[in-house]
């Protein structure tokens, strides 16, 4: 009996490590095909298309990693959504991306496992059913890519194009500032701080993170948002383990993208007091009452649609310069006068912009080597 | 282990990894007993050679590396990592001979530290992502573990001693390695940060094809 449970261990241990060793196939062909002359995706926009001005607003839902695909909404987030769509009239909210993968392609949808897939989320609901587990290990996986130092620069920028095309779908016109709010709940939270600097420069507006209860890493990315805000709770004990795993949120690593942005106002923790990450007393629960007579779902709803309305980010002003336009200035000025470079360092330091010196600073950095 | 040709030869390879991960003794000694077990402890070698340049390949793979440029990096990997194992055993045995005075032929040092080298095999664990560059350094760790019990049989060292010899082996020949890396280019520290400026770069391109910068 020991040894048919061993031998069962060992085999699920190879499942993992082979799951894992795959996870980022799917984002290495994208990226294979990407070096072929450019994609009908690149054709410049037609300016004079309107833009939807009934939204201010463009909301792109993340959903957690028990997502299936971006057509198929996860049950147990349907409330939460539409009383969101309802507390923000203003807003265009966008749910059809499925954040873990390159291609915006469902685990259903045009690829080798469909079917197994297909069967393993038609039995997820049932009561006994494990099948759930492995849909959600798949998706960890690709928020482990999206983490990775090697494939997440890949992915995140294939997730930003995906994000980049549902939005012009929905009506939404690069270059003319109009803001945009990323709410990443779970796992979702790290693909959407990956994507966010891609898609800043893709769209050339700023895009402020919401994370709801966001297991993410805390390197790439924080810096680059408009604002990260960071919805958290004592008894999630799933956020926590993203706060241990990653080790850019430990606090000794004080020049990580996480510290920095809390130390730079970049970043806002905010606590949801006894909500768990999912199930009964969840963040999206529509029964648990908090003691100011509100749901679970009734606060989290009315947080998420307070901090897409505030303005206390402001739009970043006309002829001001994002992170990558910065580091591009830098670099071709360090070519020729290094001293300029090194003195555009110091003026930033001196005003106390932090972020933009480490960028200039890793830009002459990169000219050097 | 005896060296039997056939299907038994991988079976001795899957043996040699066992093994070396449960630091088990007696299957070294087997190894120093049977000269003809070598070409497993060559193949261990190879193999665990192979594992760690299927990780490379991919960084090249990210970096669209010219097709030239991707055989070069594999054909000089796979001589580095032979040199690499060469050169810690070789410092392993000359701590052996001249700080403890045993003197074994090196054929039969080589035999018994290419089957504690098994644990690299699995170094293609460094390709799943976060969490591969850290498990891949574990099973270093493991590989620096296992050579200690191994140098304790091949030289009827006490383990004290043995650790000696392969922890300090191992310090010696690292600079050693490091600076062949850097001659031959195939130690690349900046891939993976030319990799994200590479993409950050597709995307302002695209950004400004597209009018939105």
């Amino acid at each position: 009996m020991t040894d048919l449970i061993l031998t069962l261990l060992a085999t699920l241990v190879v499942i993992v490590i082979l799951a894992g060793i795959l996870a980022p196939l799917e984002t290495l062909r994208w990226w294979g095909g990407m070096a072929a002359p450019e994609d009908a995706a690149s054709e410049p926009l037609d300016s004079s298309t309107d833009e939807d001005s009934a939204h201010p607003h463009y909301v792109v839902y993340l959903s957690g990693i028990g997502s299936v695909s971006g057509d198929e909404l996860v049950p147990a987030e349907v409330p939460f959504l539409r009383a969101l769509e309802e507390a923000m009239p203003d807003a265009r909210l966008l749910l059809d991306v499925f954040p873990y993968s390159a291609t915006n392609n469902g685990l259903t949808g045009q690829r080798l496992l469909a079917g197994a897939f297909r069967w393993v989320s038609a039995r997820r609901w049932e009561k006994t059913s494990v099948t759930e587990l492995l849909i959600n290990l798949r998706n960890a996986f690709q928020v482990a890519v999206s983490a990775d130092e090697r494939y997440g620069p890949v992915f995140n920028f294939a997730t930003a194009r995906v994000i980049r095309d549902k939005l012009l779908e929905h009506g939404y016109r690069p270059g003319r500032g109009r803001r945009v709010a990323l709410i990443g709940y779970s796992g979702g939270a790290q693909i959407a701080i990956g994507a966010t600097p891609f898609l800043e420069e893709l769209i050339g507006a700023p895009v402020r993170v919401i994370s709801l209860g966001g297991v993410m890493t805390g390197d790439n990315g924080i810096i680059d948002t408009e604002h990260l805000y960071h919805i958290y709770s004592d008894i999630d004990e799933l956020e926590k383990f993203g706060s241990v795993a990653f080790p850019g949120r430990w606090p000794i690593y004080t020049n990580s993208g996480w510290n920095t942005a809390l130390r730079t106002g970049k970043a806002t923790l905010i606590l949801l007091p006894g909500m768990t990450h999912t199930l009964a007393k969840s963040y999206m629960d529509p029964d648990t009452v908090q003691p100011d007579g509100r749901t679970n779902l009734e606060t989290t709803v009315a947080l998420i649609a307070n901090l897409i309305r505030s303005d206390k980010v402001g739009e970043r002003e006309p002829g001001s310069l994002s992170r990558a336009q910065l580091a591009d200035l830098v670099r071709r000025v360090a070519a020729d006068r290094p001293e300029t470079a090194e003195a555009i360092v110091r003026l930033l330091d001196e005003n106390g912009l932090e972020i933009q010196s480490r960028v200039a600073q890793a830009a002459i950095e990169e000219r050097r080597s | 282990m005896e060296a039997i040709p056939g299907w038994l030869f991988f079976t001795n390879i899957l043996r040699a990894i066992w093994a070396s991960l449960t630091f088990d003794a007696a299957t070294f000694d087997l190894v120093l007993q049977n000269p003809q077990s070598i070409n497993v402890s060559i193949a261990v070698v190879l193999l665990a050679g192979l594992s760690h340049l299927i990780g490379q390949y991919i960084v090249l793979i990210i970096n669209q590396a010219p097709l030239a440029a991707r055989v070069r990096a594999i054909a000089l990997g796979l001589v580095m990592v032979v040199a690499e194992f060469l050169l810690w055993m070789l410092a392993i045995w000359l701590i052996a001979g001249v700080v403890f005075r045993v003197w074994d032929p090196p054929i039969e040092t080589f035999r018994v530290l290419g089957i504690a080298y098994a644990p690299m095999i699995l170094g293609v664990v460094v390709l799943i992502p976060y969490a591969g560059p850290a498990l891949f350094q574990a099973l270093r760790m493991w590989t620096v573990l296992a050579v200690i019990v191994a140098t304790s049989v091949a030289f009827e060292l006490d383990p004290r001693a043995a650790a000696v010899c392969a922890v300090a082996g191992w310090l010696g020949h690292y600079p050693v390695v490091r600076l062949l890396g850097r001659f031959t280019g195939t130690d690349d520290s900046n891939a993976t940060l030319r990799t994200d400026e590479k993409v950050r770069r597709r995307a302002a391109q695209e950004a400004q094809r597209r009018g939105a910068a």
